[in-house]
């Protein structure tokens, strides 16, 4: 029997508003300074990404960041040519896995470059007007 | 009745606790209120992260945080990264699955020391209301189109177990102003109430009658852990291990038109599984403090006979002559439950888990019961409100 009814609906929340946590607050204020920062384990002294309240590596509490040189390595990177819905995109975009030297983890982020390579060292490029989001990194460009 | 002779290879113990506190809204991530949970826990046994060899997880719908496989979302912050981790999910009754889940990680000879962490922030589901997520756990030909809500199965429910054992609303106030009483000696109390009245209780406003807004526990962020331990461990840990004797679960049909609204059946069987288990065959008098689970008032009453602490129709009248009280012969919801302490889904049935924990050690503080206490029980009930979780503790 291939004509069954069909029930068209909407789903569930229309709208959520996520917390930052305290540590991860501080890391997006720094953002709107136009500045980098990891969280700081005080118990194994490793600088973090992302920022949150504890160590991932021995549960400490975590209050502090510190700021970050703004130079990043690239150690994986991929070329994005179509959206979500399988549409061409009119530009392609570059999207990367930065790390910082010293920083375990990192950040993912677009990359502006004609030829992205793996290896290739890459700064924040910041937008001039910033609202406290990762957003505020408009991309990261060759170093 | 004896024992049934279970193939279990280990007797299971809690060592420690953790909680945070039970707010309408957090600062912390739910990453960060699992970690807040986990270490207290961990602090209270006296371990570290390292000691930990299996984590269990337990959180309800995702649309609550707002994050899509918030098992995994939730695993760092649990202690659950490069371990052998887990989530499950049965709806409200998850808080109490919890530790049933970590028990058989345990018995079973797997692992020696498991975290077990349960964490909802509800705050996060902002517009238009947290349980917009209920809006689809309804059967999409019969029930969907009507628009449901779910207060419409508390209230259906709440009526046909007043019309059925004769009990006036004001009996059933009396849970409520009981305990948001108790969680004045709550630390992570969100509706400390010290001098609330029945007559409060039924001037709030209707909601859906008969369900009021005191009647209702409130929604809340926050997150709970304990500790499990198999027994040569647990004695190498602590002196005073809170044993689960017994353990059991449930689930009855989705339609609510199918079931007995004025007797929970499927918490009377998660019970009867639990009870044979630990070898208990009178209830009433072998458990001697409870915290059965209630987002309404009238489901403390409604869980009580289910669990056997009361016969059928008999725990409003219970609850009258003061009983359930904290100093009575039976106390029952001593932390506070849902009602006081509040309600961060899956952390809220974690929470009881906990609070028998340490009612039993002796380590409740204010709360503590009057009474000695040898055995405990902690329940809860959730999915489409036809889950029920039992777990019995001793020491």
């Amino acid at each position: 029997m291939r004509r069954v009814k069909y029930f068209p609906e909407v789903m569930e929340i229309e709208a959520y508003v996520y917390t930052a946590g305290p540590v991860g607050t501080k890391w997006l204020e720094a953002l709107k300074a136009g500045k980098l920062m990891a969280a700081y384990c005080p118990k194994c002294g490793r600088l973090f990404l992302p920022p949150k309240m504890y160590c991932p590596y021995d549960f400490e509490e975590v209050k502090e960041l510190r700021e970050i040189a703004p130079v990043g390595v690239v150690e994986s990177y991929t070329v994005i040519e179509r959206d979500f819905n399988g549409e061409p995109l009119k530009e392609k975009r570059v999207l990367a896995f930065i790390k910082f030297p010293g920083v375990e983890g990192g950040l993912i982020h677009y990359v502006k470059a004609d030829k992205p390579r793996i290896g290739m060292r890459v700064r924040p490029k910041w937008r001039d007007e910033r609202r406290g989001l990762v957003t505020d990194i408009e991309y990261f460009e060759e170093a | 009745m004896t024992s049934r002779n279970l193939n279990f290879k280990h007797r299971v113990a809690v060592v420690g606790a953790g909680l945070t506190l039970f707010r309408s809204r957090l600062q912390e991530t739910p990453q960060e209120l699992a970690w807040l949970a986990a270490r207290q826990a961990l602090d209270e046994a006296g371990l570290t992260l390292k000691d930990i060899d299996c984590v269990v997880i337990g959180s309800a719908p995702d649309t609550f945080d707002g994050v899509h496989m918030k098992g995994e979302y939730l695993a760092e912050g649990a202690g659950g990264i490069h371990k052998p981790t887990v989530r499950v999910f049965v709806g409200g009754a998850t808080g109490v699955f919890v530790p049933i889940a970590a028990w058989w990680h345990v018995a079973s000879g797997l692992c020696k020391r498991v975290l077990a962490v349960a964490e909802e922030k509800m705050s996060h589901a902002a517009k238009p209301h947290p349980q917009y997520v209920f809006r689809y756990i309804w059967d999409p030909i019969v029930e969907k189109p009507l628009n449901p809500n779910l207060i419409w199965i508390f209230a259906m429910e709440m009526h046909r177990y007043m019309y059925k054992c004769n009990v006036k609303k004001e009996d059933i106030a009396l849970v409520s102003v009981k305990n948001k009483r108790n969680a004045c000696g709550h630390p992570s109390a969100q509706l400390c109430m010290p001098n609330i009245t029945v007559d409060d209780v039924l001037k709030s406003e209707v909601l859906v009658w008969p369900v009021q807004l005191y009647d209702i526990s409130p929604t809340s962020d926050g997150a709970a852990a304990v500790v499990l331990a198999s027994e040569e461990e647990a004695r190498r840990i602590t002196d005073t291990p809170v044993w689960i004797k017994g353990i059991g679960w449930t689930l009855d049909t989705t339609h609510w038109t199918n079931r007995d609204l004025a007797f929970p059946e499927y918490v009377r069987r998660a019970a009867e599984m639990a009870y044979r288990m630990a070898g208990i065959d009178n209830p009433r008098k072998q458990i001697d403090v409870a915290e059965p689970y209630d987002p309404f008032d009238y489901k403390e009453l409604h869980h009580m006979e289910g669990l056997g602490l009361a016969r059928k129709c008999e725990a409003p009248v219970l609850t009258r002559e003061g009983v359930t009280q904290r100093d009575g012969d039976l106390p029952i919801n001593p932390s506070g439950g849902l009602l006081g302490v509040g309600n961060p889904i899956a952390a809220a049935g974690l929470m009881k888990v906990a609070e028998i924990f340490w009612q039993l050690r002796g380590e409740a503080g204010a709360r503590q019961v009057k009474k000695p206490v040898y055995t405990g029980l902690a329940q809860a009930w959730g999915d489409l409100m036809q889950a029920g979780t039992v777990i019995v503790m001793g020491i």
